[in-house]
């Protein structure tokens, strides 16, 4: 199960200190991480905390402190977070967190929907969302090596259910090629007893918007080392992954642009439309933050159609990640317009029909006349 | 360096501050990390108002007649320097002993403990430090080839002569009887007042090279022509002769001055009282008389003309001769001695009432007509007061009203020769007596050097006055400025300055006596030590707990209550030496140390 | 060897103030700021072995802006909420590198404590981390310009409880919910008895598990008081019985250390003017409730800590 892939994650990348609160869909993470150091398999300290905003304040202590952290949420729970979310990218602290997709209530709703941690999107977090088990594993200890290397926290994400409750076959890799792929972590400048210095104080406005651009320009620098590592993943240990994805992409007229499990369902309809000779490929996005900016253009110049699914609405304007591509590719020329599909919220499914319906309903859609499209809407 | 550069590195727990300001993202860190230290920010700019040390007068400083720094030598002995204490005492006075015991303590009454709950014990702590510092010989200034003859060895002679010596002058006393000490020798009982130990108080002054010469009478002995060798003279002869009861059969036998009676018992002569002894009187001369005549083995009563209330004897005393079996017939006034062939028999006399008060405050007594009776008696003591003998003065000196005129320095009419004690107009205590030979010592030295005795006296004036500081006397004759650890305004610390919260009440220390029975088992005529001291010193725990009591009223102890509660970390003790020092560029002026000073020590002054 | 040298010693109010000054000068405190005591004399004790967590509070201001500090030891500025729950990641981090010996002090306010913190810190106490939470209560929300809070007491003015409707309902009983989850100490804390304060903090520095330190903290401008002030206003604090100084031991035991000396609370009250609306009817009311509360406090339990 994805849960458990990211248990076995967190196992293999030794994290110190974990806190974590429980909430349906990422309780089998902590019930299982909970086995894990009280066996004595994971050499970690649990703080079984009161809350998710404590969860995160503990792992913000003990990042300041220099541990190697790890918490996980879910809607819910992160919306409560969200304060700190800023907290910890603001104090630079390369903390990892496991958010399980799932739907805002009300109606209370326990299913996968990705407004929870795309709504957290200017919080200074580095955001990868998996399609599949095994990336929820791999991407889990590469993302201690890319937080590390840049001291901005990050988040890994996943649909409810469609992952975290589905068994799929992982490859653990062994403890000892993960040892000498991510080392222990060292903080350079960390709460330390023969060290008096505060962190956090009081900014003026002569440098808070120099410490801003300090933000800014890791994320700026967070686009390569993300490429890096997973780049040093794939040579290690053979599992490829990149900020975006292609899937029959290079000659694609239309594409289609997915995120997490939605892909695996469009990748089996592109299929069949490749089947019958038409050019459609996917964009696979994985990282919302840093935005891949150049990465899109390129990609997405010179289709025909470019037809997003959002598994996600933004109230009064539409699908985040549709929003997220337009910003990017505006005033690129040769980029058509790119239109958007709210599917799938609150736990909807995504079936190949409505992968169907998307490609059927982007083909008669020559310009933007809506901002957003609902689809298979219940009348 | 600067101490505003000292102050900026002050800084123990970390090394140089790190970059502390940054011209842009090429030297920002990447996180918000603060590592210098907020010294730099001088805080003190935002004070109008800055806290300074600064001492006041205890009360009982000038609450002494003779102004001893009582707090001082407090401090001293709760310290447990008890050598210094005794030394820090005697730079005013030469006989803490004798005052120790016999002083009837005015500075007790100015102790602003007294409002508080009961005075400190400030007499008992005088005569503890007597007891158990070393007596030191004080520091006699060179020689000044003047010389002085101070006649009359009592408590202002002794002042005189001793101070007079410590400026290094050459210092004569004549003492017409056989040993020094005049009253304090033959005035006060040995049980009161031991004469080993006046005898070692003495002993001091003979060390620092003052001649005493015994047994001279001046003006018979030696002539006050002879006395013309001096550059000047002190008159401290004191009073001798016993007011006249003023009825019939005064003169029988059988009838004795208290003086007479204290004077004959201290030279070692045998007195016959007979059975009953009738003391007539109310002060401290009848309840001495009265417990010297139990020693005798008499039976005494005391005829007193008012009540308790009234009697001028000190209360102890009173209470003391109570207990040892002294009665007190009180509201009666004698009317006649009854004689059989010159010899007294009785005494005849009349109860009185009390009616309004008369000038000295205290009730006037007005005689019952017709209730009259008689006190069988084998001897009548008499103690209603003393009169000054001035026949034996030379010639042209002025006198009014039964005292030798003096002006502020204590001068005559002549000016070669000044007066003090009991012989000139000023209360008739041990206490005002050691001023007085204080204050003419200043004076005969003033006049020696031609200097102003007005000027000196503006600067040895403690507080409101009149007591004189010796101590900065002897600096400021010699042009010299005392380097005082505290800056001193000399103003009196009064009580309703003291910050209470710091005090809490306790109980006054009290000496021990000898018990009543030992009292009573010796004080038979037949037992050897039958004059044995009654009073016993404070041990050494009662002293300290007794000089615990004392508020310290506006001098600095070192405390650390200023260092202890300030806000800004900016108030420092000094290590090498007293108090403590304020970091002006911090203090943000808020005032919490002055309010906090128990003692009203500081105080918030404009800058 | 003199038997009384001891009594040399008597004079200075506290016998072993430690000469040792971790806070430093140059700090942002208001003029007479309790706070700032509280601080100076908790790392006199503490040492420099100590991180310091911080959540929004006065001291947030206090410490200084970046790139400075006043603290001699390492500080974490934290959220508000997050005092014990971030020290709580300290502990456990310090722990994993071998520092057990390193004390972490979370350092709030009573708006970071009884209010917006308080479900972080009943977390913590809960799980018995091992931390020493100090609260510096000035009763009200000062460092935002005097709002009320859950620590404000009875009928006091504050800029959101106006004289004509001021504060209503008791202070809450803090060290009551601390003592309920049983830590091993919980106090209260007075800088105006620095000897009771001091030995209450080695007493905390002693232990293992959740310590909680209620201090009280004056403020001259939140009180209404003159800077000079401040001592006096926490003395008579106790001495009115208004603010108590006890400790609880595993939650049961009580311990009263210092009998307060029933100053009428009027003249507590008389002194600051938050209090200055108030009636003689008012004023008699807070007596009651203060006469009952210290009842309430003798009654208290002396029982032995549950021992398995």
């Amino acid at each position: 199960m994805g849960n458990h892939a990211v248990s076995w994650g967190v196992l293999r990348s030794r994290a110190q200190v974990i806190a974590a609160y429980p909430i349906t869909p990422q309780t089998q993470i902590v019930e299982e991480l909970s086995e894990m150091c009280a066996d004595g398999d994971l050499d970690a300290t649990f703080i079984k905390v009161e809350s998710e905003h404590s969860a995160m304040a503990c792992c913000i202590g003990a990042a300041q402190a220099g541990a190697r952290t790890f918490t996980a949420t879910s809607a819910q729970g992160l919306a409560l977070m969200h304060e700190l979310l800023h907290w910890a990218s603001g104090a630079r602290l390369p903390i990892v967190m496991t958010d399980v997709n799932r739907a805002m209530a009300p109606g209370w709703s326990i299913w996968a929907d990705q407004l929870d941690s795309l709504a957290q999107r200017d919080t200074g977090w580095m955001q990868m969302y998996c399609e599949s088990n095994q990336e929820v594993f791999d991407l889990t200890v590469c993302s201690y090596k890319i937080a590390e290397q840049l001291d901005l926290p990050i988040m890994v994400v996943y649909d409810a259910f469609l992952l975290s409750h589905t068994s799929e076959v992982v490859d653990i890799t062994d403890q000892g090629p993960i040892d000498d792929f991510l080392p222990p972590r060292q903080a350079e400048l960390k709460l330390d007893p023969g060290k008096p210095y505060a962190f956090g104080s009081l900014v003026m406005p002569e440098y808070y918007y120099e410490m801003r651009y300090k933000l800014q320009e890791a994320m700026e620098r967070a686009g390569g080392v993300i490429d890096s590592v997973l780049e040093e993943w794939a040579e290690r240990f053979g599992r490829k992954y990149g900020q975006v994805e292609g899937y029959k992409l290079d000659d694609a007229d239309i594409v289609l642009v997915t995120s997490g499990t939605t892909t695996s369902t469009t990748k089996y309809m592109v299929n069949q439309y490749r089947e019958r000779g038409e050019k459609v490929g996917i964009l696979k996005m994985r990282t919302l933050r840093p935005f891949p900016v150049e990465r899109v253009r390129k990609e997405l110049a010179g289709r025909k159609r470019v037809l997003v699914i959002d598994k996600n609405m933004s109230p009064g304007l539409g699908g985040v990640w549709a929003q997220e591509l337009r910003a990017a590719t505006a005033h690129i020329p040769d980029v058509p317009p790119i239109q958007c599909y709210i599917a799938g919220l609150g736990g909807r499914d995504i079936r190949p029909e409505t992968v169907r319906d998307v490609i059927e309903h982007g083909k008669t859609q020559e310009s933007l006349e809506k901002e957003y499209h609902w689809i298979q809407l219940k009348n | 360096m600067s101490e505003k550069e000292k102050l900026k590195n002050m800084d123990p727990n970390r090394n140089a501050h790190e970059k502390l300001s940054f011209s842009g993202i090429s030297d920002l860190p990447d996180i918000v990390i603060s590592t210098g230290h907020m010294t730099w920010n001088e805080t003190g700019t935002w004070r109008y108002m800055k806290p300074r040390y600064r001492n006041l007068v205890s009360p009982c400083v000038v609450g002494c007649p003779n102004g001893q720094d009582v707090e001082a030598w407090i401090r001293l002995i709760s310290e447990g320097r008890y050598d210094e204490a005794l030394e820090k005492n005697m730079e005013e006075s030469p006989i803490p002993g004798v005052c120790g015991r016999a002083c009837f303590h005015p500075c007790e009454k100015s102790c602003n403990r007294a409002q508080f709950d009961r005075s400190v014990s400030i007499n008992n702590l005088e005569r503890f430090l007597s007891d158990h510092g070393t007596r030191k010989v004080p520091k006699v200034a060179a020689a000044t080839a003047k010389s002085v003859a101070v006649v009359g060895s009592g408590p202002a002679g002794l002042a005189c002569a001793y101070h007079l010596r410590r400026m290094g002058h050459a210092v004569t006393i004549y003492e017409a009887a056989k040993e020094p000490g005049g009253v304090l020798r033959y005035g006060i009982p040995d049980y009161r007042l031991p004469r080993d130990m006046l005898a070692e108080e003495i002993d001091v002054l003979k060390k620092m090279g003052v001649e005493i010469q015994c047994g001279v009478r001046v003006g018979t002995d030696v002539t006050w022509k002879d006395m013309e060798r001096f550059d000047r003279v002190f008159l401290g002869t004191g009073v001798h002769v016993s007011r006249a009861l003023g009825i019939s059969g005064e003169d029988a036998q059988g009838v004795m001055s208290g003086l007479n009676l204290l004077k004959k018992v201290a030279s070692g002569e045998d007195v016959e009282l007979g059975e009953r002894v009738l003391v007539i009187g109310g002060g401290n001369t009848a309840i001495d008389a009265a417990r010297t005549a139990m020693r005798l083995d008499a039976k005494v009563t005391i005829l007193y003309r008012r009540s308790r209330e009234e009697m001028p004897a000190h209360d102890d005393e009173v209470t003391a001769a109570e207990a040892e079996g002294v009665v007190f017939q009180m509201l009666a006034a004698p009317s006649k001695v009854v004689t059989e062939n010159n010899r007294v028999r009785a005494l005849e006399c009349v109860k009185v009432k009390l009616g309004q008060p008369d000038e000295s405050g205290r009730r006037r007594p007005i005689v019952i007509e017709g209730s009259n009776f008689t006190v069988p008696c084998d001897t009548v003591v008499t103690a209603v007061g003393e009169l000054a003998d001035f026949s034996f003065l030379p010639d042209g000196l002025k006198v009014e009203n039964g005292a030798i005129v003096v002006d502020d320095s204590l001068k005559t009419s002549n000016e070669r020769y000044f007066a003090g004690g009991d012989v000139v107009e000023q209360p008739h205590t041990i206490v005002n007596a050691l001023a007085a030979g204080k204050r003419a010592a200043i004076g005969i030295d003033c006049s020696l050097r031609g200097g102003s005795f007005e000027e000196a006296l503006a600067n040895i004036t403690l507080a409101t006055g009149p007591a004189l500081s010796m101590r900065q006397y002897l600096a400021y004759r010699e042009h010299k400025k005392i380097e005082e650890k505290v800056p001193v305004v000399n103003e009196i610390c009064e009580y309703e300055t003291l910050n209470m919260d710091y005090f809490e009440q306790s109980e006054r220390v009290r000496k021990a006596v000898v018990g009543l029975t030992e009292r009573m088992q010796t004080m038979p005529a037949s037992a050897p030590n039958r004059f044995k001291e009654v009073e016993l010193g404070l041990t050494e725990e009662q002293a300290a707990k007794a000089a615990d009591r004392c508020f310290h009223c506006g001098r600095c102890i070192e405390c650390d209550n200023c260092y202890i509660f300030c806000p800004d970390a900016s108030v420092m003790p000094k290590t090498d030496e007293f108090g403590y020092a304020i970091d002006d560029y911090h203090c943000k002026g808020c005032g919490v140390c002055v309010h906090e000073c128990p003692r009203n020590a500081m105080e918030m002054v404009r800058e | 060897m003199k038997a009384v040298s001891e009594f040399s010693k008597s004079k200075r109010l506290i016998k072993d103030f430690k000469e040792r000054e971790i806070m430093g000068p140059g700090h942002l405190a208001c003029q007479g700021c309790g706070a700032t005591l509280n601080m100076r004399y908790l790392l006199k004790e503490a040492g420099p072995n100590t991180v310091m967590v911080i959540p929004a509070c006065c001291w947030t201001i206090i410490d200084g802006q970046f790139p400075f500090n006043t603290l001699g030891v390492p500080v974490m500025h934290t959220a508000f909420e997050t005092a014990a729950s971030a020290a709580s990641g300290v502990r456990a981090a310090l722990d994993r590198q071998g520092k057990e010996d390193t004390n972490v002090i979370a350092f709030a306010g009573d708006g970071g404590t009884f209010d917006i913190g308080l479900q972080a810190l009943s977390g913590a106490a809960e799980r018995n981390e091992n931390i020493i939470y100090c609260c510096y209560d000035n009763e009200a929300y000062m460092n935002t310009g005097i709002q009320r809070s859950s620590a404000t007491p009875e009928l006091a003015w504050t800029t959101t409880t106006p004289e004509g409707h001021p504060k209503q309902g008791k202070k809450k009983d803090i060290i009551q919910i601390l003592a309920a989850h049983g830590i091993p100490y919980a106090a209260t804390l007075n800088a105006a008895f620095p000897e009771d304060f001091l030995k209450k903090v080695r007493t905390a520095l002693s232990m293992k598990g959740t310590r909680f330190l209620h201090m009280i903290s004056a403020c001259p401008p939140g009180w209404k008081i003159d800077s000079s002030m401040s001592i006096k206003a926490m003395r008579m604090a106790t001495e009115s019985k208004a603010f108590p100084l006890y400790e609880v031991y595993d939650g049961v035991k009580y311990h009263i250390t210092h009998e307060s000396k029933g100053t009428p609370v009027k003249d507590y009250l008389k002194m600051q003017g938050r209090f200055r609306h108030l009636t003689a009817e008012n004023v008699d009311f807070i007596q009651r409730r203060l006469d009952y509360q210290w009842e309430q406090l003798l009654h208290r339990g002396q029982l032995e800590p549950f021992n398995g």
